[in-house]
């Protein structure tokens, strides 16, 4: 039997959609009301199942994933470019942040914190608090490691308390 | 879990009891012979005894010896082929069961079931549990009815709030506070210190109203805990006196702040406060704080100066004291700010953070195989 671990992507773009569907080399997405479901079989022991969901929908956020994220390691919004503070992810971000409280990390594509944002430029994303990883190479590999990086931060955490 | 002591010369015939039994809610102890048993009855009462001996007249001696020593244990005694005299004398000599080896397994499992049943004949067990908070808190004895399987009500008492939890099988399917949500009435009266409970027995099947396990309940009762106690820890000046302003009107405050205010009339303490009135919400912490810093509340100083200026005003003639009334207002001298909401703007209040579902992740050894495996 798998032992399977399942984390929801909110995403604000189809770029990261696709990034999900390099990494797991598949392309059988399961549509449901509000959010697609991809399974990726790791290895012979772990299979992940993601949930990418990529518009806000409080209802259904509610009421189809209400019981996954509180048993998720980890949620991740995911953004294409540098949002703004008004942007369609950080209206999820700030519904998520209201009613859950599983810990959540950003993925991003540009640097956030240097050359790209100007100083007197409010930054949304680092402004949330979240640990924000880079996609610095747009390849299934370092897409791999960045979420290995960020399950590690969580694991290392749940392992302090 | 019920406790048994098994009481043999032989290792063998304690480890048949374990493999046939296996899957009971029993836990077996082989103590060896009854020399051996009366020191380990000093240490610890079990719950039963089982006595598995071949020799008839050394199983008599062994009964004879554990009558003298008053214990009230029940127990069952276990023979080779035997006639019927033989076991009439056991049960005369009090044995709750007596049972030829061998015997069929499947028959076994189901005499000894039905004889450690909690609601059987061993009335100490079925007897309805009572207490004092102060010495148990809530969440041991949710873990205790939980080990015992205990189907029933918990009626939880404290001054004048009583609510109640109920356990099906030893789980928590529903509770009553109020007006309150069954989880949210759970972490309420989790933080009660001072009060009484009672637990009623009963075989009904109870329905499920709470989705989440006992553990998780547990875990919401102590982030419940750490942020009531963070309340509790901001407000300032717990053993000092307050008093209610007298320059409050009372028609500006709303019923339930009213309600808790003339608590102050004669003064009080915030911590006795809490201890008299605290019914486990959040909100009451964070309100005392709020009056306090709104100086709905003063301290005795303050509350004596005020008295002056009242008692002053209050000798004026009727024309000057609507006059300086009104003057006042206009300079805002009262000082008296009617709005509650302190919280706009402010972060999020930890009631807020409450009603966040919580984090429930717990597959730690997955996780870590994910991670190995993307590594």
């Amino acid at each position: 039997m798998h032992e399977i671990i399942e984390i929801p992507f909110f995403m604000d773009s189809p770029f990261w959609q696709e990034r999900i569907l390099a990494l797991t080399d598949s392309d059988e997405l399961v549509h449901y009301q509000g959010f697609k479901q991809l399974c990726w079989q790791v290895d012979d022991r772990v299979e992940v199942y993601f949930y990418l969901i990529d518009r806000l929908n409080e209802h259904m956020i509610h009421e189809s994933l209400g019981a996954i994220i509180p048993r998720a390691p980890l949620v991740v919004f995911c953004s294409e470019d540098e949002p703004a503070a008004q942007g369609a992810i950080m209206d999820m971000f700030a519904f998520y942040d209201k009613h859950f409280s599983t810990p959540a990390v950003w993925f991003t594509r540009k640097r956030v914190d240097e050359d790209g944002a100007s100083p007197e430029k409010a930054d949304p994303v680092s402004e949330t608090g979240r640990p924000v990883y880079i996609l610095e190479q747009d390849t299934p590999e370092y897409f791999k490691h960045i979420l290995r990086l960020a399950l590690k931060e969580i694991f290392d955490s749940l392992l302090k308390e | 879990m019920r406790e048994v002591f098994v009481i043999s010369e032989e290792e063998r015939i304690y480890r048949m009891f374990v493999v046939e039994l296996s899957g009971l809610p029993v836990h077996l102890t082989w103590v060896g012979d009854m020399d051996k048993a009366q020191a380990a009855f000093e240490r610890e009462k079990p719950d039963f005894i089982f006595f598995a001996v071949r020799n008839n007249n050394l199983l008599h001696n062994w009964l004879a010896r554990f009558k003298r020593m008053q214990l009230k244990i029940p127990f069952i005694c276990f023979l080779g082929h035997s006639n019927w005299e033989k076991r009439e004398l056991l049960w005369m000599a009090g044995a709750s069961e007596v049972i030829g080896l061998p015997i069929l397994r499947k028959e076994f499992r189901i005499i000894i079931e039905n004889l450690m049943k909690p609601a059987g004949r061993n009335e100490k067990i079925n007897k309805d549990i009572e207490g004092d908070l102060t010495h148990y808190s809530l969440m041991d004895l949710i873990q205790s009815l939980e080990d015992g399987r205990q189907n029933g009500i918990l009626h939880l008492y404290s001054g004048e709030h009583r609510g109640e939890i109920i356990l099906d099988k030893g789980r928590i399917v529903n509770a009553r506070y109020e007006k309150h949500e069954p989880v949210m009435a759970i972490r309420m009266m989790a933080q009660w210190s001072r009060g009484r409970f009672h637990f009623e027995h009963d075989k009904i099947h109870h329905k499920e109203e709470i989705k989440l396990d006992n553990q998780q309940i547990l875990k919401e009762c102590q982030r419940h805990h750490r942020l009531y106690e963070k309340a509790i820890e901001a407000i300032p000046d717990k053993d000092i006196v307050f008093y209610t302003s007298p320059l409050l009107d009372f028609e500006q405050v709303g019923p339930m702040a009213r309600k808790y205010l003339l608590f102050f009339k004669h003064g009080l303490t915030p911590r006795d406060f809490m201890e008299q009135q605290g019914t486990g919400s959040l909100k009451i912490p964070e309100n005392l704080l709020n009056w306090i810093q709104k100086k709905w509340l003063v301290k005795r100083s303050v509350y004596n100066q005020q008295v002056s200026q009242v008692e002053k005003q209050q000798s004026a003639s009727g024309v000057k004291r609507i006059l300086d009334r009104v003057l006042a207002r206009r300079k805002n001298n009262y000082k008296i700010d009617y709005t509650l909401s302190s919280s706009a703007g402010k972060a999020d209040s930890l009631e807020e953070l409450l009603n966040r579902r919580p984090y429930l992740f717990t597959q730690h050894q997955r996780l870590k195989a994910l991670i190995d495996a993307l590594g």
